[in-house]
């Protein structure tokens, strides 16, 4: 039942190191297999402020204190987010709400409405060059492939980038808060759209995390947002076909 | 009874299943009393909404780190929520089972306060040495016995001085730097009552450790609504007549002892 949705989760958002919560943190990465993401990823960034994590979370019954009471049922972490800039992600998710769209939907907007309060006005996702999956569900999401590189050992990526409003009203989220979408209050037609785009997010950027695959279609931005520093004088190398200028 | 009684009910959001069903047993069984008022912290404003439970008057606390210390809190400021010149407090997972009037809470003006000697209670009374903490004495009774409790509403305003006067800060503050379990309000409002007003309540001393259920069948939340609670919450509220009448006739109400 919907109201029982919204008494089990609460959400917390962190821009920094939060003791409280570390633990529980901890603990929900190690059980999906992947507790390096915490220390390698998670942690140092929330340490210097390149980043922002939104959590749902489970509150043991009795006693509410102590070790293991909270639990943390799923997580987005957005990275890197500097300047009215962020890069987005995925929702890593506890295995028992894999398929619980709701509360992937509620995560994923009370992490976006969060960067929206910190004044990010462009948000971007870093797609392999011909990632037809991840760069159709992305454009339906309103982002569109920009002129910055991001180049691996193994393959070419490009930035995908829109502005938060758009992202928003792509998915049909902007009339719905986290809570509704974590009763599964959603509003025409929605659901489709929003489930579409967090799984496939999911089946394209976990193998990152997961070390599994050399070209994961989405990647985490791990250098800056502002991605135009970092081009060379020349600007951009162009893409395959084109003569550089 | 000239004065004006209220029910409060301080809640959040994960009761709101249990507080549906309260407000449901009290629009069966009470009577007589002026308005009930719903209190709950502003991040559950929009979950009440869909959870669908609408008391007629609802207010909004602050929010507090944790929830279980912050309820207190709220309760020991109830007279900042209503006007009335008697409080009646119940707790979200108390669901009443019987007819109640102001009447049957109180003798004339001065409300019935239930106590237990400590002296009863295996080891020792649950919520004796923070109690003791808070009013830097020994207290010899237990006073959280039952549900519905009553309150002249002055008394709250009294407590918080007392606690500027001893603590050196404000109660609430007092209340939030207490550990996991470190008060109890319902024990500091009865011993102070009982060390400084007695004359202001009326008192009677049980022998039972086990809460009194006369008016209010006394859950407790964390364990959940499973079915069966849910079975007999229904059961209590589909009953076509009250258990036993009502005003004036407080079932056994034994003679009070006098307390040390």
């Amino acid at each position: 039942m919907a109201s029982e949705r919204i008494e089990l989760f609460r959400f917390e958002t962190l821009d920094g190191p939060d003791e409280k919560l570390a633990p529980a943190i901890q603990a929900f990465f190690r059980r999906l297999g992947v507790a390096h993401v915490y220390d390698e990823a998670v942690l140092p960034t929330l340490q210097d402020g390149s980043s922002l994590v939104t959590v749902a979370v489970r509150d043991r019954p009795w006693p509410p204190w102590g070790i293991g009471a909270q639990a943390v049922s799923a997580l987005a972490f957005f990275h890197p987010v500097s300047d009215g800039n962020a890069g987005l992600g995925n929702v890593f998710v506890a295995d028992e709400e894999q398929t619980s769209v709701g509360l992937i939907a509620a995560v994923y907007k009370e992490a976006l409405d969060q960067l929206a309060r910190r004044r990010v006005d462009k948000v971007h996702f870093v797609v392999r060059e011909e990632a037809a999956l991840s760069m159709h569900v992305l454009g339906a999401a309103g982002f569109q492939r920009t002129s910055h590189p991001f180049l691996t050992e193994q393959s070419r990526y490009w930035l995908h980038e829109t502005d938060i409003g758009a992202h928003i009203t792509a998915l049909g989220l902007q009339d719905s808060s986290p809570l509704e979408l974590l009763a599964d209050q959603f509003k025409g037609g929605a659901f489709d759209r929003i489930a579409l785009f967090l799984i496939t997010l999911n089946l394209s950027f976990l193998p990152y995390w997961q070390d599994r695959l050399r070209s994961p279609e989405i990647i985490p931005n791990t250098g800056i947002a502002r991605v135009a520093e970092c081009l060379p004088p020349g600007g951009p190398p162009a893409p395959q076909g084109e003569e550089t200028s | 009874m000239a004065s004006t009684v209220d029910i409060l009910l301080r809640s959040y959001y994960k009761d709101f299943g249990w507080l549906s069903f309260c407000l449901r047993s009290i629009a069966k069984y009470c009577h007589g009393f002026r308005d009930v008022v719903v209190v709950v912290p502003e991040d559950s404003r929009e979950r009440l909404r869909l959870a669908e439970v609408t008391p007629a008057h609802v207010q909004y606390c602050p929010q507090f780190p944790d929830d279980y210390l912050g309820q207190q809190v709220t309760k020991l400021y109830a007279d900042t929520y209503t006007d009335a010149d008697f409080i009646i407090h119940v707790d979200s997972d108390c669901i009443f089972r019987r007819a109640c009037s102001p009447l049957d809470l109180c003798k004339g003006e001065r409300p019935h306060l239930l106590v237990t000697s400590c002296s009863q209670f295996p080891g020792r009374a649950p919520w004796q040495v923070a109690t003791e903490r808070f009013l830097r004495s020994r207290i010899s009774y237990d006073f959280m016995r039952r549900q519905p409790l009553m309150y002249p509403r002055w008394i709250y305003g009294e407590l918080r001085q007392y606690a500027r006067n001893l603590h050196k800060r404000e109660l609430a503050d007092y209340v939030m730097d207490q550990p996991p379990l470190g008060f109890s309000e319902f024990n500091a409002l009865g011993a102070f009552a009982y060390s400084f007003y007695r004359s202001a309540f009326h008192w009677v001393e049980t022998d039972e450790i086990a809460f009194n259920e006369q008016f209010c069948r006394i859950f407790w939340s964390w364990e959940g609504l499973h079915e069966g609670h849910q079975y007999e919450i229904e059961s209590i509220l589909g009953l076509k007549t009250a258990l036993g009448p009502s005003s004036g006739e407080c079932a056994r109400e034994e003679e009070s002892r006098p307390c040390e």
